[in-house]
């Protein structure tokens, strides 16, 4: 078995965990107004509006998948040196949160 | 369009007015948050309070009635973008987010009375108030550098007409011209930026002029990423940039405009185009008001942004002193989004998370070379120290850094829609 494919199975592992705990009573833990400031950040780079770019969409993101992304980001199996240093600059429990935040997200209405 | 900001109805936007609540609609008067400033700073502050989920009254004070970016314009001065492209409106903000912009410039604030004057005669009483004021030069700091002088010989570092009078003056220098930077000393607006301005001016020269030549006269003697800068100099525009750290020139003494010469304390310099980027701090609004110390620039609590020398001013942006965070937009943004939490909690009890504070720059070297880099800050003991960063690598291939290039206009666009509500028309 190749380095690459331990690695990305070492991060699907991390990932199925943060979705426990994500699913556990932490998620409980903040209001959906402190969901909203967790993710404020991500708006800097990450457009509201949903329209493709060079940049992905994550607003309507499913869960798993956001999960996943973010910790090959951490453990860098996915390179992305912006990436790298957002993810591993937040907790398990606020990567799970905002997980959930994008996932039920809507994209914001395009310009009038 | 009645104002359609609660927040948790759409993407941070709110943008679904279907299910918002006139503002009206709340008892008793509303608290009022101030915002002098329209920039990358005070224009988030004022976005993200109206997006808070309980009503709260904000006023924008800003002058410009469309701003233009510092962040791209040297892509502006490589003919790589338009001035257009760069420069936004307040429409948004005012129509779709309920912000009351005044285009009027802040001449004093009054502390105690929590009130802000301004130049057309109004009183503006606050409950908060957000200084995002940017940056001055320092006068005096070169000889013969005032007002008159940068409109010969232009700073072009407060986008606006500065920047298209630096483009005219490129686009008239004659084939084998020497275009000028004078590089001023820490701390100042956008480290990588009078670099990158070299980067472009140079990658304009290549295109249309092959023969010129672009200078440096450094006051200092090293610059942020410089390994990687100098690299790119040798393989895109080789010969074409001169950096000259002050251990070669000495200190910047003056400019003479007319003859178009910089004096150092060993050497004179003629200069054909001569962009001259003075030493800096916090604008003059934050001086008189007493919110900078004697280094210039304004101290605030890592949090909240509350300055430590007057409770209940906040203040965001290049002209504060906020640790180890750079001064660039996308740091002014981030604090901009901590301060207005930050204000939230104070006005309605609002329960905040941690302040998230991070800086992320995209750096271009040359049309199809962009880099970046990324830090994470976290606040210990007060201060607002690195935790972490990361840089591009000098051994990256074209086709990552041509995707680098992408990634920062799929960036500007979604910045600037933080910041301002709407996109650019690249």
């Amino acid at each position: 078995m190749s380095a690459g494919v331990l690695s990305r199975l070492q991060a699907g592992l991390v990932a199925l965990c943060v979705i426990g705990l994500a699913t556990s009573s932490f998620a409980g833990t903040m209001t959906r107004e402190q969901d909203a400031q967790l993710a404020a950040p991500c708006a800097s780079c990450h457009r509201a509006d949903g329209e493709n770019s060079a940049i992905p969409v994550i607003v309507g993101m499913d869960e798993g998948r956001m999960l996943q992304r973010m910790a090959e980001y951490r453990l860098q199996t996915r390179g992305d040196q912006i990436m790298h240093v957002v993810a591993s600059a937040l907790t398990p429990v606020e990567t799970a949160h905002l997980a959930q935040y994008f996932a039920m997200q809507r994209p914001m209405a395009p310009r009038p | 369009m009645r104002p359609c900001t609660r927040r948790g109805f759409g993407f941070l936007a709110g943008a679904t007015c279907l299910a918002a609540m006139p503002r009206a609609a709340s008892a008793g008067p509303l608290p009022r948050v101030v915002v002098i400033g329209g920039g990358p700073g005070g224009a988030t502050v004022a976005r993200y309070l109206a997006m808070s989920a309980k009503p709260i009254d904000i006023v924008l004070v800003e002058p410009k009635t469309r701003f233009t970016t510092c962040f791209f314009s040297n892509l502006y001065l490589a003919g790589l973008r338009s001035f257009e492209s760069i420069t936004f409106g307040y429409e948004v903000l005012a129509d779709r987010y309920g912000v009351k912009v005044v285009h009027d410039r802040a001449t004093e604030i009054d502390p105690v009375g929590r009130t802000v004057q301004l130049q057309g005669g109004a009183r503006l009483p606050y409950d908060r108030l957000v200084v995002a004021p940017g940056i001055a030069f320092r006068s005096g700091a070169i000889a013969g550098y005032d007002e008159a002088a940068a409109e010969i010989m232009p700073h072009a570092w407060m986008a606006g007409p500065q920047t298209e009078l630096l483009r005219r003056q490129l686009e008239a220098m004659p084939d084998g011209g020497v275009f000028t930077i004078v590089a001023p000393p820490e701390p100042y607006r956008c480290p990588p930026g009078p670099y990158e301005r070299a980067s472009m001016v140079a990658a304009y020269f290549k295109a249309h002029k092959p023969r010129s030549k672009v200078l440096i006269l450094d006051t200092k003697d090293g610059f942020f990423e410089q390994d990687l800068f100098q690299e790119s100099w040798n393989r895109h525009y080789r010969g074409m940039i001169e950096w000259l750290p002050n251990q070669f020139i000495g200190d910047i003494l003056a400019v003479d405009v007319k003859t178009r010469t910089i004096r150092t304390s060993t050497q004179v310099f003629k200069t054909d185009v001569g962009n001259i980027i003075p030493a800096q701090m916090a604008a003059s609004l934050a001086q008189q008001a007493g919110l900078a110390d004697p280094t210039g620039w304004c101290p605030v609590v890592a949090e909240t942004f509350e300055s430590k020398l007057h409770a209940g001013i906040h203040l965001v942006g290049d002209a504060t002193s906020p640790g180890d965070m750079p001064k660039s937009a996308f740091a002014a943004n981030m604090q901009a989004k901590a301060c207005a939490f930050a204000i939230e909690t104070a006005l309605t009890g609002a329960d905040p998370v941690r302040p998230f504070l991070y800086n992320t720059c995209y750096t271009f070297l040359a049309p199809d070379d962009a880099i970046s880099d990324a830090i994470d800050f976290k606040i210990s003991n007060g201060h607002i120290g690195i935790a972490d960063i990361e840089f591009s690598r000098m051994d990256e291939s074209g086709a990552v850094r041509a995707g680098a290039v992408r990634e920062a206009n799929a960036w500007y666009d979604a910045f600037t829609q933080d910041i301002w509500g709407e996109r650019g028309r690249s």
